[in-house]
């Protein structure tokens, strides 16, 4: 599987992790999930990845400072960030750390599904 | 407010917003597993393709309600920027979702100046006037007609959206209640949406207007113009 198509996960919840990974490998998408910030850095270190599919609130390091550490290491990879609640200011943090959109929990997977398509063809 | 009235309010927004975030956490995983048996079940059995169907619908719907209650209980301040208002009706317009018997008509005023304001506030502010408006339409199987202008005041201070209905409008007794939380005219409602818009709207300096009579109901927002 080309690193294109996959996709680091990143959820402090577990069932939304597999839950998600079970949606993209249907559709052919290789996923690796991680419960954190810094376990996402360390996944990252080991392999490469096209996305990062990344909650916005998680404990020891949340979402825009694990993507400012990811992207040190890999300056090219794209990030979706989820929230189940933010405010605007933390919104416009994300969006200003590079990731390319913000969705809101539970997730429009239309919107989600168009979005990794359009960043893992 | 005395300071245990305070006290309790901080403790129970911050109540709220942990519970809404748990449940927001949850109803994803519901849905994301929901997408997941669309994706695997037989689409062809016509009581699967319902269930998932009402599966979804109710994720929306709950999700829909913890947004109100979240909006209502923690007024957060407004992260302002230059806004075209056209552009916040035009998106709201998009994403509108009503029956084919609802005719929908903008009638927007080209070059008004930019507003200051909060995207996410007052555009969660003209869809919840929108979704009423088509509501108030909806259960009539002739339909109606959704007309939304825009425009600025006479002396060009303040930018005005109005959304008007051809609903039967709400009765005379009612109207003064229509900003109370919870007060609701509709079997299904809960009585958030006028609440919300309004408080959006004032915390940008303006104010909400409704009018109705037995012909429809038409919302009028008056928002302040930026200072650029």
């Amino acid at each position: 599987m080309s690193a294109e198509r996959s996709i680091l996960i990143v959820d402090d919840d577990d069932a939304i992790c597999e839950t998600l990974s079970d949606v993209l490998e249907a559709l052919g998408y290789h996923t690796v999930v991680a419960g954190d910030g810094e376990e996402a850095v360390a996944c990252i270190q080991k392999e490469n990845f096209g996305l990062v599919l990344m909650d916005l609130r998680m404990p020891k390091m949340d979402g825009v400072q694990a993507y400012h550490e990811i992207r040190k290491r890999r300056p090219a990879i794209e990030a979706i960030m989820m929230t189940a609640y933010a405010t605007s200011d933390l919104v416009q943090e994300a969006l200003q750390a590079g990731a390319r959109e913000v969705l809101s929990k539970p997730l429009a997977m239309d919107r989600l599904l168009n979005l990794i398509a359009a960043v893992c063809p | 407010m005395t300071g245990d009235q305070l006290s309790g309010d901080i403790k129970l927004g911050s109540l709220l917003r942990k519970v809404g975030h748990l449940l927001r956490n949850k109803l994803a995983v519901l849905g994301n597993s929901t997408y997941y048996l669309r994706l695997r079940l037989d689409d062809t059995d016509e009581k699967v393709t319902r269930h998932l169907s009402l599966m979804e619908g109710e994720v929306a719907v709950a999700s829909a309600v913890i947004a109100d209650l979240m909006d209502v209980v923690m007024v957060k301040e407004p992260v302002r920027r230059p806004l075209d208002v056209n552009q916040i009706v035009g998106d709201a317009l998009s994403e509108l979702a009503h029956p084919d018997a609802v005719e929908v008509v903008a009638e927007l005023r080209p070059g008004l100046p930019l507003i200051d304001a909060d995207q996410a506030q007052i555009g969660r502010a003209v869809e919840k006037l929108l979704v009423n408006a088509v509501e108030a339409m909806s259960s009539s199987p002739a339909g109606g007609r959704l007309t939304v202008c825009t425009g600025l005041s006479d002396d060009g201070r303040m930018v005005w959206v109005t959304i008007s209905d051809t609903g039967s409008g709400i009765p005379a007794e009612d109207l003064d209640r229509l900003f109370d939380p919870l007060f609701t005219t509709k079997p299904q409602g809960f009585g958030l949406g006028l609440p919300i818009a309004c408080g959006f709207v004032e915390c940008h300096g303006g104010h909400l207007e409704v009018q109705s009579s037995p012909e429809g109901t038409t919302c009028t927002v008056m928002l302040p113009c930026g200072d650029r």
